[in-house]
């Protein structure tokens, strides 16, 4: 049966917000999970990538991680230092501050109520 | 520290690598030497760890996975920059700093070109009570709030022949406190401004 060609232009455009709504989504807890990697101990860019890409269960575009490490440095809730290698370029650790870990509870704290609102929705 | 480059035995691993940091030295010129050091070993430490941990047989196919993992430096540098003006730059480090800052905040939308023009003529004017205040003792009689015989008053150098100067010595310390209140007030204004 041919295929409606405004159907499949609607469906084109509802891939494409749910690209975007996802990308939203994924920017807005990727900020949530490096706080969460970094509570857990120092860690340096590349490291840091490999946690994250197993929690987000994928692959990361590597390089979108410096600019909100950067971010996170400015707001005062992350700090970092440099550290000579014995073989090696130096590498740069990041380390969680006192703000960051407040900002990370309540962050905890909206993600649950969110979590309990879409739970409350589905089940209504 | 050591962040050079590595040195590869194929050419055109030597050339993708060279290539890749040229780029991203282009599109982090706008900040200072250190500031792109620091950029530069990051990324170099990076490229690095990724580069070694791949199993591709040949130098280059190493280094160009790494690269692709990492992304073009177009699509990560910018962002990355700005932010270390927004950091770095802060309000009180220096004039070149400062117009990085304002340049950046106009790139940002219509309302922050208005707010940095609004931002960048509070900048003269605050320089220019200053240079007012230091200028009175080099031209006693013709700096200050001058009032012509035609009614015309203005701040600055005047010279003609029936003026009255209405503030005197008074200039100095006044114009150095709105000045120096000046400066200290826009630079919370950009402060916030630019985190907004």
């Amino acid at each position: 049966m041919p295929q409606n060609p405004s159907h499949a232009s609607n469906s084109e455009a509802h891939e494409a917000f749910l690209e975007r709504w996802q990308l939203q989504l994924r920017k807005g807890l990727l900020v949530y999970l490096v706080l969460v990697v970094l509570s857990k101990g120092e860690s340096y860019g590349y490291r840091l990538i490999a946690s994250l890409s197993e929690y987000l269960e994928s692959d990361m575009a590597e390089g979108t991680i410096y600019p909100l490490l950067s971010r996170l440095q400015r707001e005062g809730l992350i700090e970092s230092r440099w550290q000579i290698m014995d073989s090696g370029p130096a590498r740069k650790y990041y380390s969680i501050r006192p703000a960051g870990h407040e900002v990370l509870a309540t962050m905890g704290d909206r993600w649950k109520r969110i979590h309990r609102l879409l739970e409350g929705l589905s089940t209504s | 520290m050591t962040g050079s480059a590595p040195e590869f035995r194929e050419q055109d691993a030597q050339q993708a690598w060279t290539q890749y940091f040229l780029q991203v030295d282009s599109l982090s010129s706008a900040l200072t030497a250190r500031q792109r050091r620091d950029i530069r070993l990051e990324i170099t430490a990076h490229l690095l760890e990724s580069y070694v941990l791949r199993s591709e047989e040949s130098e280059s196919e190493r280094l160009r996975v790494a690269i692709e993992r990492l992304g073009s430096p177009a699509e990560f540098v910018p962002g990355w920059v700005e932010d270390r003006l927004l950091h770095d730059a802060a309000p009180g480090s220096g004039v070149r700093s400062l117009l990085q800052l304002l340049k950046l905040n106009a790139r940002r939308g219509a309302t922050h070109l208005l707010a940095s023009l609004a931002l960048g003529f509070g900048y003269l004017l605050a320089f220019y009570f200053f240079f007012v205040a230091a200028l009175k003792p080099v031209f006693p009689d013709n700096v200050g709030l001058i009032s012509t015989g035609d009614g015309f008053t203005a701040l600055g150098y005047i010279d003609t022949p029936e003026m009255v100067d209405l503030l005197g010595y008074w200039i100095m310390p006044l114009g150095f406190i709105i000045s120096f209140s000046l400066i200290v007030f826009l630079d919370r204004m950009l402060q916030r401004f630019s985190r907004a």
